[in-house]
């Protein structure tokens, strides 16, 4: 019981804690975008809370199709302000908006990412601490999970900002677009599944199978899937969304070299 | 304009698909008792779309998930969900409930010509 419990909180800690990191991480560019971290890690705890209460109801909307709506919506706004981020990092040398603006998506991608992974937790945490037996191995599993979990994002942390700061501005944004551009052709992969869960779009067979290299259900796979959006047999829309992303943001990034050339510092 | 109207065509389109879907496809059933999952093993027609709906019938909730059929849906206790699966190549494709992965255990088999709904 107490194993198991970890590996589940672990699983769902571990990808929002991955992209809360790199997300802070990119703060380094930016002035003053720290100030809506605190209310959105709040403000994420208390919508997956809300999320967890209502699920039974969620689950009964749109002809038993709601789970799969909140996830698409929630995956959706959080590439969005993903790719603002992405954005204010390829614009960053040539405009001059206010600071607080820079700090609005990172906040809302915190807190929905918290709100999609944390839900389960407590729907898990509440159904299994009722059985008596389970209480005591429950609440600590939930801890260990945890800790590993906000463990692993704070040492992405720690070694991604002195990797940042030893290089240029220019590199680091480099850096830092490469890395937010894989995480949201992974979000892009995760729509395109549920879609196809709850046969709205059609499935199809996937295209290939790397599960003999890297099993989905492997702690590389889990890491894989949290930063580059790994998925073992990708359909082939789940592989033409993945691409998409990509070139929007090549493409978001060729035209700031077109039209930014005589205003770069 | 033309995009606002293609746009619409298509939403329709998906509305009424989806529709004709509900009604023609084979529907499988499966039920989580006890942390167990009946029937723990069956089979469905390779190279076809189908429902599978998943029951609780116990006092917790459960989370149907595969990485094979790359599918999770939380099951909440006393309810029950639908999932669309396939088509499926022939294969074995497993499955667990996330919060009792050690018993919850089942395999959807895809073969060739297999029967109809159960």
């Amino acid at each position: 019981m107490l194993l198991e419990t970890v590996v589940i909180v672990l699983r769902e800690v571990v990808e929002a804690a991955l992209i809360i990191s790199i997300l802070l991480a990119s703060n380094l560019l930016f002035k003053e975008s720290q100030r809506w971290v605190t209310a959105s890690i709040f403000g994420g705890i208390l919508m997956s809370l809300l999320q967890a209460w209502k699920l039974g109801w969620i689950s009964q909307q749109f002809d038993g199709r709601g789970q799969e709506f909140v996830s698409v919506v929630l995956l959706m706004t959080i590439s969005a302000c993903l790719l603002w981020r992405i954005a204010d990092l390829i614009m960053l040398p040539a405009r001059a908006i206010p600071a607080r603006f820079y700090g609005l998506p990172l906040g809302i991608a915190v807190a929905l990412a918290i709100s999609r992974e944390g839900a389960e937790i407590f729907i898990y945490g509440y159904a299994y601490t009722a059985r008596m037996d389970s209480v005591f191995n429950v609440i600590l599993g939930c801890a260990i999970g945890a800790g590993i979990g906000i463990s692993i994002g704070v040492l992405c942390y720690y070694l991604l900002t002195p990797l940042l700061t030893s290089l240029n501005r220019r590199w680091s944004a480099h850096v830092l677009v490469s890395m937010l551009t894989l995480i949201t052709a992974g979000m892009a992969v995760q729509v395109v599944m549920n879609l196809m869960q709850a046969g709205v779009i059609e499935s199809q067979l996937p295209l290939w199978n790397t599960s003999d290299l890297i099993a989905e259900a492997s702690i590389a796979g889990q890491l894989l899937y949290a930063l580059i959006g790994y998925e073992a047999t990708p359909t082939p829309s789940q592989v033409e969304c993945y691409t998409a992303v990509v070139v929007l943001v090549l493409a978001i990034a060729a035209a700031r070299e077109l039209i930014g050339k005589g205003s770069v510092p | 304009m033309r995009l606002v109207l293609l746009c619409v065509t298509a939403c329709l389109a998906a509305i009424v698909s989806m529709r004709l879907d509900a009604e023609e496809l084979p529907q499988f059933r499966l039920d989580i008792r006890d942390h167990l999952f009946y029937p723990p093993e069956f089979d469905v027609p390779a190279g076809k779309k189908f429902r599978l709906l998943v029951v609780n019938n116990d006092p917790t909730p459960e989370e149907f998930e595969s990485y094979e059929l790359n599918r999770e849906k939380v099951v909440m206790d006393g309810s029950s969900v639908t999932v669309y699966i396939g088509p499926l190549a022939p294969g074995q494709y497993p499955f667990f409930g996330e919060f009792n992965p050690k018993t919850a255990q089942g395999k959807i088999i895809a073969i060739d010509n297999a029967g109809g709904a159960h």
